[in-house]
C-alpha cells in the first residue's frame, strides 16, 4: 500500500471494485436466471465443442427416434398385409383339401371356385395396400400399384397377375450408415419362384372348375395345388418372418436411441445448465461484497480535515 | 531597517504559497494533473551577513517518469486487447448462439433429410429440407453480412483513430512550443505541461508511445514505427487500403507501412487484417464445401420428375476458350469423366456416355463440344453469352447424371458418374447455389419444384438412397479431418479462446494498470488533507507576517516619537 493515497486513486479503487462486483452480480444473475451457463463458446470454450456435439446429437437421436417410428409404422402395415395374405391360403388350402379329399358335384366345385375366385381379389387388395396412399409392396416404386390383371381367361376372370413395382426394397435411415428395409417388393412377397401366391390360387381355381378332369385326374390336380399352397405359405412365411424380425430389432434400436438420446441430453445439460444451488450461493456472496462496498463507498473521503477546521 | 523586507518577504511567500495550496486543490480531481509545492529558501543581503526574509526559490512539479513510461504501455496494451476483445465478440455473435447456430443448422438440415428418408414420396417433408437448406443459407448469409459490416466499421474507426492521432500530435507539438517558450524564458510550465501529457495518455491508447525528454520542458513521441512528435513539429499519417484488402497506415510523404504493435489502433488492424479474414475465410470454406458436396449428390441423383430436358449452369467462366483450369473456379474440377445418361423417351432406352474432362487442356467450349459429339448431339452443349455451359437435349430425348444401368440392362450402376467434378464447379443441377457464406442460397428451381429434389437415383417415388449419399455427408471428414460441424466447433471455439484469453489480459492490464495509477498518483496525486495542512501553515505564515509587519511599524512609530 502506498503511503499517500490521493482522492483519485480512492475513485478509482471505488469504481473498479464495483464495476468487477456488479459485472460478476450481473454474470450470476443471468446464470441463475436463464438456466444456462455457456451460451457461447468464449464461456466455456474447453467444453464448447462437447457441448455442440451432445445437442447435435440429441436431435439427430430425435430424428433417428422418429424416423424409426415410421419404418415400424409400414413394416406393421407390411406385416398386417402379409397376416392377410396368409389367411387368404389358409382358406385356400382347405378349398383345396376338400376338393382333394372327396367326390363332389361340380355344383359343389364350382362353389369352392368362386370362393377362389373372391381370395384372388383379395390377395389382390392385401398386396395392392397402401399407407398414407402409397404402396408398400411396389418396393421403391410407392407411386405405382404393384399388381395389376395382366391376362384374363375367357369368362374374364383373372389368369395372370403381372407384377408392376420395382425390384428394389425401399429402406429407411435408422442410424449412422444404418437402414432398415420397409417397402419390399411385392414380387419377392408373392411371387417368389415357386411360391407364387397368385398363380397358384388361380390355378387351384381352374383345376376346381376343370370339367374334362376326372376325379382322380382332379385329386391328383388339387393334391398337386396343396403343395403349390404349402410352398407359397412357406414363402410368404419367410418374408412374414423377414419383416417381424426387422420389427423386433426395430423395437431394441428404438429404446436403445431414446437411452442414448437421454445420456447426449444429460451430457448436454451438464455442460450448459447452471448449477442453480451454486450460482445462487455465489450469487448471495457477491451482492454481500457489493454492498460492502458500496457502503464504503459512500463513506469514500467523508472524514475530512475540513471537518475540523473552524 | 529590513524589517519591512522580511514582511512583506514573508507576506508574499504565504500568499505564493497559498495559490499553489488553491491550485492543487482546485485540481485534486483533474485527470493528469500533477500536484505542485512551493519551495522556499531564505533572502540574504549581498554579503550574506543579514537575513533579508524569505524567497520563492521554486515550485516543485511531482513526477514519476519510470511510472509513466509504464503506463503508456499499458495503455497501449489495453487499447490493443480492447479492440480486438470487441471485434473477436462481435464475430462470435455473428455465429448465433445455440440453437441459432450455423452448426444448428448444418445439423438441421442433415436431421430433416434422414427425416425424409422414411418418406422420400412425401411432398410436405421435402418442403421442410428445402426450408432448412434455405434457413441454413440465411444464417450464412447474415453471419457473412455481419462479419463483413464489422471490417468496413473497424475501417471506418481506423480512419477516426488515425485521425484522432494527428490532431493529438499537431496539438503535442504546439504545446511543446509553449512550454519550450516558457521554460526557456525562466518559467515553469506545469499545468502546460500536464495538459500535453494528457494528449500523450490519449494518444498511447491509440499507439505504442514512448517519450524522450528535449531541452526547455520538450518531448519527442515516438513510437516503434515512426516518429509521432519531434519538439515542434508533428507527423501526420494515413490510413489505406492495399490489394489484398487489408489496411495499412502510412507516413504522409511516404508509401511504407508503418507498423504499430499495440494501442487500439493496431488492434483494429489486427482485427481487421488478421481475425476478420481468418474468421471469414472458415466460415466461407464451410460453405463452399457444403455447396460442392451437397451439389455433388444432388446432381447425380435424380428427382421424381426423372431425367432432364435441359440444364444450365449458374458459374461463368472469364474465358470460354482458355482452359478451364486458369479460370480460378471457385469450386474446383478435376480430371475424370462426366456419365450422362441419355433415355428415348418414345422407347424407354437408355445409353450411358462417357465424356472424358481434363481441366488442364480443355476449356469450357471443348467440354461444351465434347458433350454433344459423345452424345451424337441427342445433348448439345453450348456456351451462351454469360460465358456459362448449357446442354439441351434434343426433342424425343432426355438426359441425367445418376450414374443408372442402360436399358436393356448391361455394365451396371457408376457409383460416381462425375469424378471430375464438373457439375458442380459449374453450378449445374445443384441443391445449393453460390459460391461463399455470402452468396449461398438454395436453388429457386428447387423452391419452385421440390420433386426436383433428388431423393433418389433411381428415379422412382419411394427410393431413398440418394438421401443416404446426402445424409452420409454429415460426418464426412470435409475440412481438415472435420465434419462441418466438427469445423464450425472448431471455429467458434478458437474465436472463444481467443475471446477468453483477450479477457484474461485485459483483465491482466486493467490490474496492473489500476497498480501503476496508484503508484503514480501516491506521488504526483493530490491529497486534499496534506493540503489543507499545508495551507494551515501558509495562514499562519501570512497571519505570522501581518502581525510582524505590525509590530515593526509600531516600533518604528515609537522610535519616531522620540524626535516628534
Amino acid at each position: 500500500m502506498n503511503l499517500r493515497v490521493s482522492g483519485q486513486t480512492q475513485t478509482n479503487y471505488a469504481i473498479a471494485n464495483l464495476q468487477r462486483q456488479g459485472s460478476l452480480f450481473a454474470k450470476y444473475q443471468d446464470q441463475v436466471i436463464s438456466g444456462l451457463k455457456v451460451k457461447v463458446a468464449s464461456d466455456d470454450p474447453a467444453n464448447y465443442p462437447s457441448l455442440l456435439r451432445a445437442k447435435n446429437e440429441v436431435l439427430r437421436f430425435s430424428t433417428f427416434a422418429q424416423t424409426m417410428s415410421d419404418a415400424t409404422t409400414d413394416l406393421n402395415a407390411g406385416v398386417d398385409a402379409m397376416l392377410e395374405a396368409q389367411q387368404t391360403m389358409v382358406r385356400a388350402r382347405q378349398i383345396a383339401s376338400e376338393g382333394a379329399n372327396g367326390p363332389m358335384e361340380q355344383a359343389g366345385l364350382e362353389t369352392l371356385a368362386v370362393e377362389l375366385d373372391s381370395l384372388v381379389n383379395r390377395l389382390m387388395t392385401a398386396g395392392n395396400s397402401q399407407i398414407d396412399g402409397k404402396y408398400f409392396f411396389s418396393g421403391t416404386a410407392s407411386d405405382t400399384p404393384p399388381f395389376r390383371v395382366a391376362a384374363t381367361d375367357v369368362s374374364g376372370r383373372p389368369a395372370t397377375i403381372a407384377y408392376d413395382g420395382s425390384n428394389d426394397r425401399a429402406r429407411v435411415l435408422i442410424g449412422p450408415g444404418q437402414t432398415v428395409d420397409t417397402k419390399y417388393a411385392g414380387s419377392e412377397v408373392f411371387q417368389q419362384p415357386g411360391g407364387d401366391l397368385f398363380q397358384t390360387l388361380i390355378r387351384l381355381r381352374d383345376n376346381l372348375r376343370n370339367p374334362a378332369f376326372t376325379q382322380a385326374e382332379r385329386s391328383q390336380a388339387l393334391n398337386a395345388s396343396l403343395t403349390d399352397v404349402q410352398n407359397s405359405q412357406d414363402a410368404l412365411s419367410s418374408a412374414t418372418g423377414e419383416q417381424s424380425a426387422n420389427l423386433a430389432t426395430l423395437d431394441v434400436l428404438k429404446n436403445r436411441v431414446g437411452d442414448l438420446r437421454l445420456t447426449s441430453l444429460i451430457r448436454a445439460t451438464e455442460i450448459e445448465g447452471t448449477d442453480i444451488a451454486e450460482a445462487a450461493v455465489r450469487l448471495q456472496e457477491i451482492q454481500a461484497s457489493l454492498q460492502a462496498s458500496l457502503a464504503v463507498t459512500s463513506r469514500l473521503l467523508q472524514p475530512s480535515l475540513l471537518d475540523f477546521i473552524g | 531597517m529590513t524589517g519591512y523586507t522580511i514582511g512583506t518577504s514573508m507576506l508574499a511567500a504565504g500568499r505564493r504559497g497559498l495559490d499553489v495550496i488553491g491550485q492543487n486543490i482546485a485540481n485534486a480531481s483533474t485527470p493528469g494533473y500533477h500536484r505542485q509545492s512551493v519551495n522556499f529558501t531564505s533572502r540574504a543581503t549581498v554579503n550574506g551577513v543579514f537575513g533579508m526574509g524569505v524567497d520563492v526559490a521554486s515550485i516543485t512539479r511531482y513526477e514519476m517518469p519510470p511510472v509513466r513510461t509504464a503506463i503508456l504501455r499499458g495503455n497501449a496494451d489495453q487499447g490493443w486487447a480492447g479492440v480486438r476483445l470487441q471485434a473477436n465478440k462481435q464475430i462470435e455473435t455473428s455465429f448465433g448462439s445455440s440453437p441459432g447456430t450455423i452448426a444448428d443448422g448444418i445439423e438441421g438440415l442433415f436431421n430433416q433429410i434422414e427425416q425424409l428418408t422414411s418418406r422420400p414420396d412425401n411432398t410436405a417433408v421435402r418442403r421442410t429440407v428445402l426450408g432448412s437448406g434455405s434457413n441454413l443459407a440465411s444464417r450464412f448469409n447474415s453471419a457473412g453480412t455481419d462479419i463483413d459490416r464489422l471490417k468496413y466499421d473497424l475501417n471506418t474507426r481506423a480512419s477516426q483513430t488515425v485521425s484522432e492521432i494527428n490532431d493529438f500530435a499537431k496539438q503535442i507539438a504546439v504545446f511543446n512550443t509553449r512550454i519550450a517558450l516558457a521554460e526557456g524564458s525562466g518559467n515553469q510550465a506545469s499545468d502546460l505541461k500536464d495538459q500535453r501529457d494528457q494528449l500523450i495518455d490519449k494518444l498511447s491508447e491509440r499507439i505504442d508511445v514512448r517519450t524522450v525528454e528535449q531541452p526547455f520542458g520538450a518531448v519527442n513521441v515516438l513510437s516503434n514505427g515512426a516518429a509521432i512528435v519531434v519538439g515542434e513539429y508533428a507527423n501526420t499519417f494515413a490510413v489505406g487500403s492495399v490489394p489484398n484488402g487489408n489496411l495499412v497506415v502510412t507516413q504522409a510523404g511516404s508509401t511504407q507501412p508503418v507498423q504499430f504493435t499495440t494501442g487500439s489502433l493496431a488492434g483494429q488492424l489486427d482485427a481487421h487484417n488478421k481475425d476478420i479474414p481468418a474468421a471469414r475465410s472458415r466460415l466461407d470454406g464451410i460453405a463452399r464445401q457444403l455447396i460442392a458436396r451437397m451439389n455433388a449428390v444432388q446432381s447425380t441423383g435424380l428427382g421424381t420428375s426423372g431425367p432432364l430436358t435441359s440444364l444450365n449452369a449458374t458459374t461463368s467462366v472469364v474465358d470460354p476458350t482458355q482452359p478451364l483450369a486458369t479460370q480460378n473456379l471457385p469450386i474446383a474440377m478435376q480430371a475424370g469423366n462426366l456419365v450422362i445418361s441419355v433415355t428415348d423417351t418414345a422407347t424407354g432406352l437408355r445409353n450411358n456416355v462417357t465424356v472424358a474432362i481434363d481441366p488442364a487442356t480443355q476449356s469450357l467450349n471443348d467440354v461444351a463440344a465434347a458433350i454433344t459429339a459423345a452424345t451424337g448431339g441427342q445433348v448439345q452443349g453450348t456456351v451462351n453469352s454469360s460465358n456459362m455451359l448449357q446442354l439441351q437435349a434434343q426433342a424425343g430425348y432426355k438426359f441425367d447424371f445418376a450414374g443408372r444401368d442402360t436399358n436393356p440392362p448391361g455394365g451396371g450402376t457408376i457409383a460416381n458418374p462425375d469424378t471430375a467434378g464438373l457439375l458442380p464447379s459449374l453450378g449445374m443441377g445443384g441443391f445449393f447455389m453460390g459460391t461463399d457464406a455470402s452468396s449461398i442460397r438454395v436453388s429457386p428451381d428447387l423452391l419452385r419444384n421440390p420433386d426436383l429434389l433428388a431423393a433418389s437415383r433411381s428415379g422412382f417415388s419411394g427410393d431413398a438412397s440418394n438421401l443416404e449419399r446426402f445424409a452420409a455427408l454429415r460426418d464426412q471428414p470435409v475440412i481438415a479431418g472435420l465434419s462441418f460441424s466438427g469445423e464450425f466447433a472448431d471455429m467458434v471455439t478458437t474465436v472463444g479462446s481467443e475471446i477468453s484469453n483477450l479477457m484474461d489480459q485485459q483483465a491482466a492490464h486493467a490490474g496492473v494498470l489500476g497498480n501503476l495509477f496508484a503508484q503514480e498518483q501516491s506521488v504526483t496525486g493530490v491529497d486534499v488533507n496534506e493540503e489543507l495542512v499545508r495551507l494551515l501553515e501558509f495562514q499562519r505564515m501570512v497571519e505570522a507576517a501581518s502581525k510582524y509587519l505590525s509590530v515593526v511599524n509600531t516600533a518604528l512609530d515609537s522610535v519616531l516619537d522620540i524626535i516628534r
